[in-house]
């Protein structure tokens, strides 16, 4: 019975790791082949957004996080879709996304405003309302002009991303607008060379169409211009710079790759417009192909694995098997005998997928980026939660099924604060100017998050503890009370070496860089608070000036401590840090720190009743 | 005195000074409360508060104020915003907390290391602790920094003082020059977004004119003064560049490092090396 559990656990700890690439492969099978081309092999082609190359599938969940706060969307029969499956259809038939409601908002003004009754609303109410927005923008309500604002800004994403793949102009499709482009300044360069060897002024008329559309393409250039950041670029030049659609169309010397390259995008994009699905296939390959000659093999591997890991999704099968392990261990703790031994050991295997899940997830991103695992907030987060996973099951050993309840809470609430994470998200964009060295950021960076590491498991391992004994008196007697305290002694000398180490390797590189050790910089000031409070929470214990309890309450406080230095700091807005910046969160960081006081101060609440201080 | 202080370990300060109290000498009972345990712990607790009521006031008054008031001072006044404004509660300042810092490690040294390995590993990290305390006093007093503006093509050698505490002093002239040649960004492909910014110059001493590239993470050291790239104006004619001259400088990189070697050897002798001896 019991090895009838743990196997059953193994198998569907496993299938929820390969559900994301189960679900692609399934798609593979089960729908006429030209359809499945048209969902899945279009979106590992490779294109520019934000200065990194990307597989379509990642530049359009970037847009689409900025327009509707998701990577997928529900078409008009409520199915879920993909990103790339979004731009592709975007690019070809527009109409047809005018009434799908896409936009979201969260303020309930807006959503009025569109005639919406939920939180989406349509780019046809959009439009609609567009200069209701742009007046909203002077209005005195603060919050009512910032969501004008942020309605603009995905109302801009939305129509970058509406032409990224294929220019065209209205009733006509994107190979036809180029083809006659072209014709265009054929026949303009013609007449101007038969002119001047005619020594006769050009006749307009041959010229008028290619200035009409030049006229239109340089105003769409200039447009494109101002939104650097934005833009999706597929056509790359040479140079290692990369070229839009418009940009590539009205390139004055455009090279016979180049415009080859262009082409295949417009004739993918007006195939699927014609409902010409079975071309489409060949000319993803054929588009593949010129993408490597441009660009090289390695980028467009790189792309195709990158979108590979968009399916695999590990960091939300990682957080669904965190789940089941957490739920598993509480009912580890609860129950008795040989089923709480058959439940830990199947929490155990759960945990050890999710955590599997979760290294693959970052050792992706390292490759996909060539950084170090640590470069924003969003990856941080995840870095943070993955340490505090793995100390956990490295330190396991002596402590049970409580370092598995708090490794899985760790990582699990890492996993889940990442995948809300509003817009700035999962887009791996570059490095600003200060962040471009690989060495500091992994010395400074991925040091200082190792403390991290050590603190919230330190912390969520006494906060455990504490409402274990004492709010629901769950005698812990399968743990060896003398043990947990060495190893959650030890995890805060982890924590200390690591947060110090760290800090003052930010020292060093702000000396060796901007000629000041320290500034007192918001981020540095909450650095400095973790190590002094870690150092206050060891000195105590070491000296023997506080009990257990007070020690698993200061344990319980660092959480706090962290929390505020990792995310309270950058909520201030000032400082050099700025590239950590996030707005709002401010009640999710109140809510978890009365949470945390409310459990540091329970720890005090009952009277001990069984361990009284071994001294 | 040194054998007054047997033994850190579990308890011993208690034994020791229980016993001797009535025949210790004034000296001693000032180590005594200086060394305290709960000494140490205090100022543990209460430098986190401080620095997180600092970093609050950061928010309104910005880091400068915020490092003058309370931060390079010994006492302070803090506003019990937001509901007592008129309130102003007086705190020790971050250099009476350094200060106290300093003392209560040397007199912890004094009163409890024991002349061997361990005792050697405990005071090499506590006395680089308080030696990276002490380097932030030195710092201050000995620590020169401003910025240069520099258009291209020209050379200059004012240095605009950026410390809000020299009132009386705003520029400094260098006794060499420094010449922009070029300024330069460097953009990733594709974006807006900046790789590094760079400027040529060329610094002219005297007769003589040497060529270097200040660049983002790659300063240049000239006669005693460190360039950093900082900013630019002008569409990138013209450079910025921060000018710092710290004699001091090596002083915390060495504590640091001290530190931490010590505190790794000591963690992994107590919990590493320890489960060894259990076995």
């Amino acid at each position: 019975m019991k090895k009838l559990f743990i196997l059953s656990a193994v198998a569907i700890a496993a299938i929820v790791s390969v559900s994301g690439i189960g679900m692609e492969l399934a798609k593979k099978l089960s729908r006429p082949y030209e359809d499945y081309a048209l969902y899945s092999e279009l979106a590992s082609i490779p294109v520019n957004r934000a200065g990194r190359i990307m597989p379509i599938s990642s530049a359009a969940a970037d847009a689409l996080r900025l327009v509707s706060g998701k990577s997928t969307y529900k078409d008009v029969s409520g199915k879920k879709q993909s990103a790339s499956k979004w731009i592709w259809l975007l690019n070809a038939k527009p109409l047809e996304f005018q009434k799908l409601p896409i936009f979201r908002t969260d303020n309930p003004e807006i959503a009025k405003l569109m005639g919406s009754s939920g939180r989406y609303y349509t780019p046809e109410a959009l439009e609609k309302n567009h200069s209701a927005l742009i007046a909203g923008l002077k209005s005195a309500d603060k919050r009512y002009a910032q969501a004008c604002e942020s309605a603009l800004a995905g109302s801009l994403d939305y129509s970058l991303a509406s032409a990224a793949l294929g220019f065209s102009f209205a009733q006509s499709t994107p190979r036809k607008t180029a083809e006659d482009w072209f014709k265009a300044i054929e026949t303009a360069a013609g007449e101007l060379n038969k002119a001047r060897a005619e020594n006769r002024p050009p006749a307009d008329a041959k010229l008028a169409e290619a200035s009409a559309t030049l006229k239109i393409l340089n105003e769409i250039k200039l447009y494109e211009d101002s939104y650097p950041n934005s833009l999706i670029r597929i056509v790359p030049e040479a140079d290692g710079h990369w070229l839009t659609s418009a940009g590539a169309l009205i390139k004055r010397d455009i090279t016979p790759a180049e415009k080859q390259i262009l082409m295949l995008f417009a004739g993918i994009v007006s195939d699927i417009a014609d409902g010409n699905t079975s071309a489409v296939s060949d000319n993803a390959r054929m588009l593949k192909s010129k993408m490597s000659e441009a660009i090289g093999k390695k980028a467009v591997l790189k792309a195709e694995f990158e979108n590979f890991f968009n399916n695999f999704d590990p960091f939300t099968n990682g957080f669904i098997l965190y789940a089941a392990a957490f739920l598993l261990s509480v009912g580890g703790l609860a129950a008795r005998g040989e089923t709480a031994k058959t439940l830990s050991i199947c929490s155990g295997i759960f945990f050890a997928f999710a955590l599997a899940n979760q290294t693959f997830g970052i050792f992706a991103r390292m490759y996909i980026q060539s950084r170090p695992p640590v470069t924003n907030l969003y990856s941080s987060i995840v870095f943070t939660g993955w340490g505090a996973a793995a100390l956990a099951l490295i330190t396991m050993r002596r402590g049970g099924l409580l370092f598995l309840l708090a490794g899985s809470i760790t990582g699990g609430a890492s996993l889940l604060l990442a995948l809300n994470m509003p817009h700035s998200g999962d887009s791996m964009g570059m490095m600003s100017a200060v962040l471009n060295s690989n060495f500091w950021l992994t010395a400074h960076v991925v040091t200082i998050m190792l403390g991290y590491c050590g603190v919230f498991l330190a912390g969520f391992l006494a906060s455990i503890k504490i409402i274990s004994y004492s709010i629901f008196r769950i005698p812990l007697n399968r743990e060896n009370s003398e043990n947990f305290f060495k190893n959650l002694y030890a995890l805060l000398c982890f924590a200390l070496l690591f947060s110090f180490a760290g800090t003052m390797l930010g020292g060093i590189w702000a000396d060796f860089s901007w000629g000041r050790f320290w500034g007192w910089d918001p981020k540095e000031n909450g650095a400095l608070m973790i190590i002094l409070w870690v150092g206050a929470a060891i000195h105590a214990k070491t000296l023997h000036i506080i009990s257990d309890r007070t020690f698993l309450s200061m344990c319980a406080c660092g959480n706090i401590v962290a929390a505020w230095a990792w995310f309270g700091v950058n909520m201030l807005g000032v400082g050099l840090h700025s590239y950590g910046f996030m707005s709002g969160g401010w009640k999710w960081l109140t809510i978890f720190a009365i949470l945390q006081a409310a459990i540091a101060i329970a720890a005090f609440v009952s009277p001990p009743h069984e361990e009284k201080k071994s001294a | 005195m040194l054998r007054c202080s047997a033994s850190m370990s579990e308890n011993g300060w208690k034994e020791d000074f229980g016993r001797r109290t009535s025949v210790d000498s004034l000296k001693t009972k000032l180590i005594k409360i200086c060394s305290s345990p709960r000494f140490t712990v205090f100022l543990l607790i209460y430098g986190t508060i401080l620095v997180f009521l600092s970093t609050i006031e950061q928010s309104s008054i910005g880091i400068a104020a915020v490092q003058d008031r309370y931060i390079d001072s010994f006492i302070c006044l803090y506003p019990a915003k937001p509901l007592f404004g008129f309130i102003k509660i007086p705190l020790f300042g971050g250099a009476a907390v350094g200060l106290a810092a300093i003392v209560n490690i040397l007199a912890s040294g004094f009163r409890y290391v024991k002349t061997n390995v361990r005792g050697f590993w405990f005071c090499a990290v506590h006395l680089s602790i308080a030696l990276l305390i002490a380097s932030g006093f030195i710092q201050y007093f000995t620590r020169v920094q401003g910025n240069m503006v520099i258009a291209q093509g020209t050379a200059t050698d004012i240095v605009n003082l950026s410390d809000p505490r020299d009132t009386f002093r705003k520029t400094l002239r260098l006794p060499f020059k420094i010449k922009l040649e070029q300024f330069d960004i460097d953009l990733w492909p594709g974006s807006s977004i900046a790789k590094g910014y760079s400027s040529k110059i060329a610094i002219i001493n005297g007769p003589s004119e040497q060529h270097f590239t200040v660049k983002m993470n790659s300063p240049v050291s000239f006669g005693g003064w460190t360039f950093y790239q900082s900013s630019y104006m002008h569409d990138g004619k013209t450079t910025v560049l921060s000018a710092v001259r710290n004699p001091a400088k090596i002083l915390p990189w060495f504590s640091v490092g001290v530190a931490f070697i010590g505190m790794a050897v000591m963690f992994s002798v107590k919990f590493l090396g320890g489960k060894r001896r259990e076995k």
